[in-house]
């Protein structure tokens, strides 16, 4: 630190590493940041801000449910080094978990079972991690999906996984490729993101939440207007891949690392 | 709405990519990651990579190029050309791709496409098919042979047949590539990519033809393709993605607009 810049508060001087948001800093701009931490109404935010995304400790849960290289690479292009793993101690000692899949219901949840992951995922769930599921991942927090006649899922969110049944037949099954999603309402997830962005899915089966009030994002297709995204506490979860979404995924997945939920 | 999506295409030959007419007189256009992330930045909605000699040359694919195209863009890609086992799947999938890309492989050996879907998921699984059109009707009623090996070879094979069965096989997603209208700019072979996109329930993809806006609206709305294929009209600064989209756009194509 050059001579005569103020004093850092703690947190910041516990940073072993520039944090990259802020580049390099001048003495002005420490003492702007100084003053921000001193507001109560800022003070959640900077101190969340604080951390590099370098040093967040993120898992990436391997339950043999599809390839995690995007989800690895898109989270690397943030600057964030990802453990990908089947171990419940480490999916327990992380400070963000992140539940992929792409694949199907039965055996997705004969994978978690064989490796005793669903006490792991209920314990970081309830405990309050920040907790992002993806596609399959999304999917099977629910109680039950229609694949495989009928599977029985975590049940971390009520509701059910459900099959497109188009009745016309333009509408493929899968869905593939770039759709909106439109924003039910404001979330930190979805900041700096215009409403109705497109997103890449991927999927026949899509999530319908028993409590209306956990949709945080719909999409419309094959006839139905579908919840693409959900959160409820610390639980966020898309159906669509933010990985493979572009520029406009990779700040949703920046927001999830920069997430505090409220508690 | 779920949006129609354009997808180049890079055809790569000693990790540069190339653009010929019907495999003849290829120059190079540059190099493929570069162009994978300038496409990406221009809106394209996904990338297909063929390694066009290694089927030829019986070499795997160069893992190293797909290992940085990955590394590279945040959308998804194809990767096609020198796959031949399921483990050749696999290093391609880990490396980074979303979808492997099957053609000649498939015709051979059917099933490959099985294999590849119960192992990776259907979504996996593209299979490219080159049909040309023939009066022989009595062996294709559809009126269109599918042929390989880069056009040269006939199969005998109908080719509406050929995408029912692929996709029973476990195809999660056809590509029709035209061998009367590749590489000609005269617009996309519609017959044929409507039969296609009518007789299956997976995405359809037209490739070959692309010249303007206006032959990708009638892929989209004449001949009912999901996505289209463009390769030499971007390759040669001809028009942009942003060209493309914004015509599209204005005829009512839904395309996505903002990335």
């Amino acid at each position: 630190m050059r001579a005569g810049a103020p004093a850092l508060p703690t947190v910041l001087r516990t940073c072993t590493r520039t944090p990259r948001f802020l580049g390099p800093l001048t003495g002005y701009q420490l003492r702007a940041i100084v003053f921000d931490i001193a507001s109560p109404l800022n003070q959640n935010l900077c101190l969340q801000h604080a951390q590099p995304l370098s040093d967040i400790m993120l898992a990436i849960v391997d339950y043999k449910a599809g390839n995690l290289t995007s989800v690895q690479l898109a989270f690397g292009a943030l600057g964030c080094d990802t453990t990908v793993t089947s171990d419940p101690a480490k999916i327990r000692a992380a400070e963000r978990v992140v539940f992929p899949g792409v694949g199907a219901a039965g055996s997705a949840m004969a994978h978690l079972d064989a490796l005793g992951l669903a006490p792991a995922l209920r314990d970081v769930t309830v405990r309050g991690t920040p907790f992002l599921g993806i596609c399959l991942g999304t999917q099977i927090l629910f109680d039950a999906s229609e694949e495989d006649g009928g599977t029985v899922t975590l049940g971390l969110l009520p509701g059910r996984a459900v099959r497109f049944r188009p009745s016309d037949r333009r509408d493929k099954v899968p869905q593939i490729g770039w759709n909106q999603v439109k924003a039910a309402r404001p979330h930190p997830l979805l900041a700096g993101i215009a409403d109705e962005s497109e997103f890449y899915f991927v999927h026949s089966y899509y999530p319908a939440p028993a409590d209306p009030s956990l949709t945080l994002g719909t999409t419309c297709y094959a006839g139905v207007t579908f919840s693409s995204m959900v959160a409820r506490g610390n639980v966020a979860a898309t159906q669509f891949h933010p990985e493979k979404s572009g520029r406009i995924g990779l700040r949703l997945l920046e927001n999830f690392l920069r997430w505090t939920p409220d508690t | 709405m779920l949006t129609k999506r354009i997808i180049p295409c890079l055809d790569i030959i000693n990790r540069r990519v190339t653009k010929g007419v019907k495999f003849a007189n290829n120059i190079d256009l540059g190099d493929p990651v570069e162009m994978a992330v300038r496409y990406s930045d221009e809106g394209c909605d996904e990338l297909v990579v063929y390694d066009i000699t290694a089927s030829a040359e019986q070499r795997p694919i160069d893992i190293g190029m797909v290992r940085e195209v990955a590394r590279a863009i945040r959308i998804p890609f194809a990767v096609g050309g020198g796959i031949a086992t399921l483990d050749d799947m696999s290093r391609v999938l880990l490396a980074g791709a979303e979808k492997i890309s099957v053609n000649s492989l498939a015709v051979r050996t059917p099933s490959i496409i099985a294999d590849g879907a119960r192992a990776f998921g259907n979504q996996c699984m593209v299979l490219g098919m080159d049909p040309v059109a023939t009066a022989d009707r009595a062996r294709c009623p559809s009126g269109y042979e599918v042929t390989t090996r880069g056009f040269r070879e006939r199969t005998g094979m109908d080719a509406v047949a050929w995408a029912r069965r692929a996709e029973a096989l476990g195809a999660g997603e056809i590509v029709v590539n035209s061998v009367d209208a590749d590489g000609t700019r005269a617009g996309f072979e519609l017959t044929i990519t409507r039969l296609i996109a009518e007789a299956v329930n997976v995405p359809v993809v037209a490739s070959g033809g692309a010249g303007c806006a206006a032959h990708l609206r009638d892929a989209f709305t004449v001949a009912g393709a999901d996505a289209a294929i463009v390769a030499g009209i971007l390759h040669t600064g001809h028009t942009t993605l942003g060209q493309l989209k914004h015509a599209l756009h204005a005829d009512g194509v839904p395309v996505r607009m903002h990335w």
